[in-house]
C-alpha cells in the first residue's frame, strides 16, 4: 500500500468527495481517507439538493469542475425552478434525488477519478514536523500516510454528540462512530474550537400517509438539469407535498419545550437564527400555529419519506404525538426519528481565505468542521479547499474568490472575517452583487478559473467560450435590429399589455420590456439564429436587466478599490493606538489581507478603518 | 511604519480657537500626549501649582513665559483637561489669553519651539472622530458650527450634534431593513406565504413621503445655513449702491453721480435678526453701450436668477419709463422687495403706477443718502426669510453632502415603489432598498467610504 501523497482529504461527506476530486484534477496525488466507503457524500438530512443560495453554489461547484451537479443530475426524480417570477438574481433550481444512488454515483466518479486513491478508516492524529509543517495522518488501525498538505472535512462527526430527549450518546451521524481523539489532538495543535447543533426530522413511511387533502407540489413539466453539460429533463411521478402543523401540533411542543435537550442547551451552544428546530420556532413565536412542513421522497425505490420542517430533537413519543396531530400524517408510522446533533467546529476566523488554517501551513479545512451548514456549502467550501491544498503543494498561489463573483466567495469571506454563532448558510441576500452573480451564469464567472489550474479541459473551456459569445453576439445583432410598427406588432404589444409604438424600433428596446420576451419577438425577426435556451436566458436577462446590471459593476469597482488595498500579512493591529480596543483585538484575531475585509469585520467602525487607511497609505 | 504609528500616537498639535482677528480673549488650544508637559514649560500659576498637577477642567490663573529670555509674555488663563474627558479624548490645554493677534501669535510660536506641530484643517474634530468621541453626522455638525455663520444656524447645529439627525435616519433606516427582511425571507425561505405587497407599497409611500418633507424643509434651511442671497436691482443710478452702503454701513461701493458706475456686483454678508445675509449690489440694468457695462450686466442678471430674494429699487425723483416695465417683468416670480429711493427729494413718480406695476406688493419709501427707512426694510426682509424658514423644531439642520446622500436614497426607494407597483422582480426591489440603505448608512458613517471621508474633513476649518 502506498503510503505517501500530495494531499490526504480526511472525510468522505459533500466537502471531501469535492476536495479530493479537485485536487487530484489538478494531478496531485490523492488519499481519501473515509471512516465507511458506504457513506461516501450521504445526505443524512434532506435528499434535496439546491434552492436559493445553494443552487447558485452547485452551480459554481461545476462551473468549477467539481461533481455535485453532475451527481445531482444523474440521481434527480423531481426538479424545480424556485423564485421564478422574482427575478433572475434569485432565481435557482431545486431537486429531489434518490439518496442512495446520490451516494453510489459520487462513490463511481471518485473510484474513475485518476491519481484519487481511497481508504476506510478513522483519523486519530495529524502528524506536524517540527517546524509545525504537515507530516500526514495517523489512522487508528496504526497505519500512517504521509502527506505535506491535509484537507480537513470532518462534517459532524468531531466530539459528536447525538441528543433525542433525554437521551444522549456519542455519535458521529445516525448510527456511525464519532471522531474524539481528532478532535482532542486538534485541540492540542492550538485550534481554537466551538460547540454547534443541529437536527433532523423524522422519516415515514409512505404508505401510512394520507395524500388525498394535501396540496401537491409537481416536478416542472419543462426540462431542467443542475450542470451546464448535462441535458436537461423532465421528471414525473415523485411529487412533494404540502401540509402544516396545527394548533394542536404547537401545543404538544409548547407542553414538551423543557424535554428538547436542544433548545434547553441554548445558552451553552449558540443560538440559531436561519436554520431553528420546529420547537425553536415555536418557542419563539408562540402565536404562529401553521408552519409549513413539505413531504418529500427519499428516493423511487423507497417508501421513506421525510418531513422537511419539522426538525426536532424531542423524545420519540413526542415526536410520534406531533407527527399524528398534522393534516395527512394521523396514522403515520415514523421509520427514522428525529435527532439532534452537537459537535466541534473549528472557529473559521483561523482561516485564511484560502481555507488554510492561519497558523499551521499545509492544513485546509472545509465544510461543517467551519460552522456551516447545508450539503452545497460544505461542498462548496471542499472543492476550494481541494484546489487550494493542491495549489499549495504545487508551489501556486491559492484561489480565493472574490465576493463580487461567487457565492463561495462570499461565503468564505463571511466565515474567515465575521466567524460564526450558528451554523452558516448561504442565502441570496447575503450576496451583494447577486444580480451579476446569477446561477445561471456561473460557468461564465468561473470556468476560467477550472480551465487555468488543469480542472477542466481545453474542450470543455471552449465551450463556455463560446456560449459567451454567441450572448454577446446576439445582444448586439439585437441592438441593430429593427422593428417596424405593423399591425402585426401593435396587436402584440397590446395582447401583452404594453404600450403600442409609434415608430420603428429596436428590438432590444423592445425585449427590455418587462412583458415582452424574446420568444414573442420570433415573427418579427426572420434571420434569427438557432440558440440555445441558455444563451437566450442571457440575452434576456442582460437585456431587460441592463441598467440594474450596469449599476452593479459601477459598485463593483468601487468595491475592488478596498479589496486591493492590502494589509501586510505581518502587519501588528495590536499596536494602534489611535483605533479601539474592540477593534483592535477583533482585526488582531481575525487578521484581514485587506482594506475592504478588515471593513467587514465585526465591531470595526469607519473611524477604525479611517485610521487604519492612514496607516496604510503613509 | 513604526515612526508614523508614533505619530499618530504621540504627537500634539496646536492652533488659535478664536479667530485671528480681535477679540476679548484669544484661545489657543493644544492637544496630544505631551500637551501638559509642553504648557508646563511656558505657564507658571499664581497658586504655585505645577500644570501637570492641574485639576482636570479647571482653570488656573498665571503667566505665559518665553522659558529662553524668561520674559512673561501675557497673563492668562490655563485649563488642562485630560483624557479621554476632551474634545478629542487626548489630553487637551486651553490657553486663554488677553491679547490681540500679536500676543496669540507669540504664544503659538512659543509652544511649536517647545514641540506641538500646528493643527491641520479639522484635525480636532478627526482625532475626536477617530477616537470615536462622535460619529460622522456629529463630526459634521462641528464643521457646520465653525462654517455657521448666523445664530439660527449655529442653535441648528447644536440640535443636530446631539443625534437627532441621525436618530431620525436611523428611524428610516430600521424601516427599510423591515421591509427588506420581509424580502429577503420570501427569496430565500421557500415558504408559500403571500407578501403582503400592498403594505409594503403603503409603508415605501410613507417613507417616501417623509424623507420628501425632510428634504424640502432642508432645501428651507440652506437659507439659514449659507445665506439667503439678496440681489439689489434696478436700473442705473437710482442709488442702489447707496443703499447697499446704506445698509452695510460700510462705504465699499464706489457711489459716483454717473450711471453705470458699479459695473461688477459686490457682495457682503450682513447679520439680520441673527440672520445671514448675502446682499449683492448689481450694475443697473439698461441696454448696455459699452462691453464693460455689458459684462456688468450680464453679471446682474445672473444674479437676479439665483437670488433667494430682490430688492428692486425705483428712483421717485424721475417718472417711469419702459425700463421699469421690463424689470417689473424679470422680478415677478421672484420674492421680492420694492422700495422707493430718494425720498428726500421731490417726487416725480406716481405711487399709483407702481403699484399697477407690482400688485399687491408693499412699497418701501427709502432715502439711502440719509439712511431714512433702511431699518424698516431689513426688518421686512428679515420677517420674509423667517417664514421661509419656517418654525425652528420641526427642521433639522442637514448639510450638502447629507442632502446628495438623503436624494440618493429617495431616489432609489422611488424607483423600488416604482418597480413594485410596476410589477418589476422583487430582487430589483430589494437591491434598490439596499442602495438605499446604504446611502442612509453613508449619512450616519455606519460605512467606511474613504472620498466621503476625505470629503468631510477637508471641510473643517483650523482649530477645529
Amino acid at each position: 500500500m502506498e503510503k505517501y501523497y500530495d494531499v490526504i482529504v480526511i472525510g468522505g461527506g459533500h466537502a471531501g468527495c469535492e476536495a479530493a476530486h479537485a485536487s487530484a484534477r489538478m494531478g496531485a496525488k490523492t488519499l481519501l481517507l473515509t471512516t465507511s466507503i458506504h457513506h461516501l457524500a450521504l445526505m443524512p438530512c434532506n435528499p434535496a439538493i439546491g434552492g436559493p443560495g445553494k443552487g447558485h453554489v452547485v452551480r459554481e461547484i461545476d462551473a468549477l469542475g467539481g461533481l455535485m451537479a453532475k451527481a445531482t443530475d444523474l440521481s434527480t426524480i423531481h426538479i424545480r425552478r424556485v423564485n421564478t417570477g422574482k427575478g433572475p438574481a434569485v432565481q435557482t433550481l431545486r431537486a429531489q434525488t434518490q439518496r442512495d444512488l446520490y451516494s453510489l454515483i459520487m462513490r463511481k466518479f471518485l473510484e474513475n477519478t485518476p491519481h484519487l486513491y481511497l481508504f476506510q478508516g478513522e483519523a486519530t492524529e495529524i502528524l506536524q514536523d517540527e517546524k509545525g509543517e504537515i507530516k500526514g495522518v495517523k489512522v487508528k488501525n496504526q497505519t500512517t500516510f504521509f502527506a505535506p498538505a491535509l484537507v480537513l472535512c470532518t462534517g459532524t462527526f468531531l466530539n459528536g454528540l447525538i441528543k433525542i430527549g433525554e437521551l444522549s450518546y456519542p455519535a458521529g451521524r445516525q448510527g456511525e462512530f464519532p471522531s474524539i481523539d481528532l478532535a482532542c489532538n486538534l485541540r492540542n495543535m492550538g485550534l481554537q474550537s466551538g460547540r454547534l447543533s443541529t437536527c433532523s426530522p423524522p422519516r415515514l413511511d409512505r404508505r401510512t400517509i394520507d395524500f388525498s387533502s394535501l396540496k401537491e407540489q409537481k416536478s416542472d413539466d419543462k426540462p431542467l438539469c443542475f450542470s451546464f453539460t448535462g441535458v436537461p429533463q423532465v421528471y414525473e411521478g415523485a411529487s412533494v407535498f404540502i401540509t402544516r402543523t396545527s394548533k394542536k401540533t404547537c401545543d404538544i411542543i409548547k407542553a414538551n419545550l423543557h424535554r428538547s435537550p436542544l433548545l434547553y442547551s441554548i445558552s451553552d451552544t449558540s443560538s440559531v437564527r436561519e436554520c431553528p428546530s420546529l420547537e425553536d420556532k415555536v418557542y419563539r413565536f408562540p402565536e404562529r400555529e401553521n408552519h409549513l412542513l413539505f413531504l418529500e421522497p427519499e428516493g423511487k425505490k423507497s417508501n421513506e419519506i421525510y418531513v422537511q420542517g419539522l426538525f426536532t430533537s424531542l423524545p420519540e413519543e413526542v415526536q410520534r404525538e406531533i407527527v399524528h396531530s398534522i393534516t395527512g400524517l394521523e396514522r403515520a408510522h415514523i421509520i427514522r426519528p428525529g435527532y439532534g446533533i452537537e459537535y466541534d467546529y473549528i472557529l473559521p476566523t483561523q482561516l485564511k481565505s484560502s481555507l488554510e488554517c492561519r497558523e499551521i501551513p499545509g492544513l485546509f479545512l472545509a465544510g461543517q468542521i467551519n460552522g456551516t451548514s447545508g450539503y452545497e456549502e460544505a461542498a462548496g467550501q471542499g472543492i476550494i479547499a481541494g484546489i487550494n491544498a493542491a495549489s499549495y503543494v504545487k508551489g501556486q498561489p491559492p484561489l480565493i474568490l472574490r465576493r463580487d463573483e461567487s457565492y463561495i466567495g462570499v461565503m468564505i469571506d463571511d466565515l474567515v472575517t465575521k466567524g460564526v454563532d450558528e451554523p452558516y448558510r448561504l442565502r441570496t441576500g447575503k450576496v451583494e452583487f447577486r444580480l451579476v452573480v446569477r446561477h445561471s451564469n456561473a460557468d461564465l464567472r468561473l470556468s476560467f478559473y477550472a480551465y487555468e489550474r488543469g480542472i477542466i479541459s481545453e474542450k470543455e473551456y471552449h465551450r463556455v467560450e463560446e456560449k459567451r459569445d454567441k450572448i454577446q453576439k446576439e445582444i448586439e445583432r439585437l441592438s441593430r435590429l429593427t422593428i417596424y410598427p405593423t399591425t402585426q406588432l401593435q396587436s402584440l404589444l397590446t395582447q401583452k399589455g404594453t404600450n403600442p409604438v409609434k415608430e420603428a424600433i429596436k428590438a432590444s428596446a423592445l425585449l427590455s420590456r418587462p412583458e415582452i420576451s424574446y420568444r414573442d419577438l420570433a415573427p418579427f425577426d426572420p434571420e434569427r439564429p438557432f440558440l440555445e435556451p441558455q444563451v437566450i436566458e442571457e440575452v434576456e436577462i442582460e437585456i431587460k436587466y441592463r441598467g440594474y446590471i450596469e449599476r452593479q459593476k459601477r459598485e463593483i469597482e468601487e468595491f475592488k478599490k478596498m479589496e486591493n488595498k492590502v494589509i501586510p500579512p505581518d502587519f501588528d493591529f495590536s499596536s494602534i493606538q489611535v483605533i479601539s480596543q474592540e477593534a483592535r483585538e477583533k482585526l488582531q484575531k481575525v487578521r484581514p489581507a485587506t482594506l475592504g475585509q478588515a471593513a467587514r469585520v465585526a465591531g470595526v467602525t469607519p473611524s477604525d478603518i479611517a485610521a487604519l487607511r492612514i496607516l496604510l497609505e503613509k | 511604519m513604526e515612526e508614523i504609528k508614533d505619530l499618530l500616537v504621540s504627537d500634539t498639535i496646536v492652533a488659535p480657537a478664536t479667530p485671528l482677528g480681535v477679540g476679548a480673549i484669544g484661545i489657543v488650544r493644544m492637544s496630544g500626549r505631551e500637551a501638559a508637559e509642553i504648557a508646563s514649560r511656558l505657564f507658571v500659576s499664581r497658586c504655585g501649582r505645577a500644570v501637570e498637577d492641574f485639576v482636570s477642567h479647571r482653570l488656573y490663573l498665571g503667566d505665559v513665559f518665553d522659558p529662553q529670555t524668561q520674559e512673561i509674555v501675557d497673563e492668562a488663563l490655563l485649563v488642562v483637561m485630560r483624557a479621554p474627558h476632551s474634545y478629542t479624548r487626548e489630553d487637551v490645554v486651553e490657553f486663554q489669553l488677553h491679547g490681540g493677534p500679536v500676543v496669540i501669535q507669540k504664544v503659538l510660536q512659543l509652544i511649536l519651539r517647545e514641540g506641538a506641530r500646528l493643527a491641520e484643517p479639522g484635525e480636532f474634530t478627526r482625532r475626536a472622530f477617530l477616537n470615536g468621541r462622535i460619529d460622522l453626522s456629529q463630526a459634521e455638525a462641528v464643521a457646520g458650527i465653525v462654517k455657521a455663520r448666523s445664530e439660527k444656524a449655529l442653535s441648528l447645529s447644536l440640535r443636530n450634534l446631539k443625534g437627532e439627525w441621525g436618530r431620525k435616519i436611523r428611524s428610516w433606516e430600521d424601516r427599510l431593513l423591515s421591509i427588506l427582511a420581509l424580502i429577503h425571507a420570501h427569496c430565500d425561505f421557500l415558504d408559500e406565504e403571500e407578501l403582503p405587497l400592498e403594505a409594503m407599497e403603503k409603508e415605501l409611500a410613507s417613507l417616501i413621503g417623509e424623507i420628501e418633507k425632510e428634504l424640502s424643509s432642508g432645501e428651507r434651511l440652506k437659507l439659514a445655513q449659507e445665506g439667503a442671497l439678496v440681489a439689489i436691482v434696478g436700473k442705473p443710478n437710482v442709488g442702489k449702491s447707496s443703499l447697499f452702503n446704506a445698509i452695510v454701513g460700510w462705504d465699499r461701493a464706489i457711489v459716483t453721480p454717473f450711471p453705470g458706475t458699479t459695473r461688477d456686483a459686490l457682495e457682503e454678508n450682513i447679520l439680520v435678526d441673527g440672520l445671514l445675509l448675502r446682499l449683492v449690489d448689481t450694475a443697473g440694468m439698461r441696454e448696455g453701450r459699452d462691453p464693460v457695462e455689458l459684462v456688468g450686466v450680464q453679471k446682474a442678471e445672473e444674479y437676479l436668477e439665483q437670488a433667494d430674494f430682490v430688492v428692486v429699487v425705483l428712483d421717485q425723483s424721475i417718472p417711469l419709463e419702459k425700463e421699469d416695465e421690463v424689470l417689473a417683468e424679470k422680478v415677478r416670480n421672484k420674492p421680492h422687495f420694492v422700495v422707493l429711493n430718494k425720498s428726500d427729494l421731490f417726487p416725480q413718480l406716481n405711487k399709483s403706477d407702481v403699484s399697477l406695476l407690482y400688485p399687491g406688493e408693499e412699497i418701501l419709501e427709502v432715502s439711502a443718502l440719509q439712511g431714512e427707512g433702511i431699518e424698516k426694510l431689513l426688518r421686512k426682509i428679515g420677517e420674509r426669510i423667517k417664514a421661509e424658514i419656517g418654525p425652528e423644531d420641526q427642521t433639522i439642520l442637514i448639510t450638502a453632502r447629507q442632502r446628495e446622500g438623503l436624494k440618493k436614497a429617495l431616489l432609489s426607494l422611488v424607483q423600488a415603489r416604482d418597480s413594485l407597483r410596476e410589477g418589476m422582480s422583487l430582487d430589483v426591489l430589494g437591491l434598490d432598498l439596499e442602495e438605499a440603505l446604504r446611502e442612509m448608512g453613508r449619512i450616519l458613517g455606519t460605512q467606511a467610504d474613504k472620498e466621503l471621508l476625505n470629503t468631510i474633513f477637508s471641510q473643517f476649518c483650523l482649530g477645529k
